[in-house]
């Protein structure tokens, strides 16, 4: 059996090695052992989102070219959810040399709140991948010690939400390292609110005149 | 539909789903996020409950149940922002925002209240909202 990539995008797999293969143990659950193989190859490398077909060539009578999403049915609710908790987790493992241990288990754990089939609204969309690549990220930059509450809107954005007493400062994780922040703090005496858009990288910055570290300092502990 | 104008001290009670109550790291309700009171795409107005629709000894009980025995597909882990009509007046018309607060029963809500003229997008309104004039928050497993 050969793989090779098309000039097109297409993944052909080629079956016809498995005609000329057929063995004494039996020619049909041998060709079926392959195909199963080659859909099962075929749908580990659908993972990445190209474009996946599977094209069979040579003449197997009885068996047409099918493709890899045709096989699929409609999944549950709480299937996608645990899909895309499944994607999340392992987005943040890939980077789990950043973050502490009880920091990454504390989040893992609020990722299984927040995605739990007990507790979505059916009627929202799912977090986009795309802003959970922008809320890790901003993770990561920010390093805060403290891990924000995590929500998100009905549109299928992630929020990252600090909350110190009266302090409160919400970010909107927008697809392709774009936040939208409101705050509202306490500043020299006087309360203070704002919002704005921005980038990651300029987003430390932006929010440095309102004191960040007043949400991403650790929980103080009371004094005994 | 005919409408009767809410007051300006009675409340309205808005279901929240978990996503939408904000939290602290360690998964404490501490309020709830902006977003709670953002329409979605289509909807002409904010549909809340109102609590003074019951003449008893829990109004707000009663308004939590009556969301419960609407359409809304209540979640175990969710909650309830109450508003008071005067406090959300005073944040909206202080950007500019004139809403109407009507009581328009509903067939499976008789309590319904449409807040109509609601700002659409408008983010940073929205969380003053949650954090000043929706200010209290009730658990639905709190609620019997």
């Amino acid at each position: 059996m050969s793989f090779s990539q098309s000039t097109q995008g297409v993944l052909p797999i080629d079956v016809t090695a498995s005609n000329n293969a057929l063995s004494s143990v039996g020619p049909l659950s041998k060709y079926l052992d392959d195909l199963r193989r080659s859909l099962q190859i075929a749908t580990i490398a659908n993972l990445s989102e190209p474009p996946v077909r599977i094209r069979t060539s040579g003449s197997t009578p009885g068996i047409s070219a099918t493709s890899s999403n045709s096989l699929r049915t409609k999944k549950s609710l709480p299937e996608e959810l645990f899909d895309s908790l499944a994607s999340f987790k392992i987005k943040t493992s890939t980077v789990a040399m950043y973050l502490e241990d009880s920091w990454r288990l504390g989040f893992f754990k609020q990722l299984d709140s927040l995605l739990g089939s007990e507790s979505w609204d059916p009627e929202d969309a799912l977090p986009a991948p795309d802003s959970f690549n922008t809320l890790l990220r901003m993770l990561l930059l920010l390093s805060p010690e403290r891990r924000p509450g995590l929500g998100a809107s009905g549109d299928g954005i992630l929020i990252a939400a600090w909350t110190v007493g009266s302090d409160r400062l919400t970010i909107y994780c927008l697809p392709k390292d774009q936040v939208k922040w409101v705050l509202s703090c306490e500043l020299e005496g006087a309360r203070e609110s704002a919002a704005g858009n921005s980038t990651l990288s300029n987003l430390r910055e932006i929010l440095s005149p309102y004191r960040p570290e007043r949400w991403f300092r650790a929980k103080q502990l009371p004094q005994t | 539909v005919p409408s009767n104008y809410l007051k300006p001290n009675h409340r309205v009670v808005r279901y929240v789903p978990w996503a939408k109550l904000r939290k602290d790291e360690d998964e404490n309700v501490v309020g709830v996020l902006g977003v709670a009171f953002k329409l979605r795409p289509g909807e002409a107005y904010l549909s809340t409950t109102w609590a003074e629709y019951f003449p008893t000894a829990e109004p707000i009980a009663d308004a939590i149940r009556a969301i419960r025995g609407s359409d809304i597909d209540v979640r175990p882990k969710s909650g309830y922002a109450i508003g008071i009509v005067e406090r959300i007046d005073i944040e909206c018309q202080a950007r500019s925002r004139k809403i109407r607060y009507c009581h328009e029963s509903s067939a499976d809500n008789p309590a319904h209240a449409a807040l109509r003229g609601w700002p659409e997008d408008d983010d940073e309104l929205l969380e003053r909202l949650a954090e000043d004039a929706w200010c209290e928050t009730v658990l639905n497993s709190s609620v019997p």
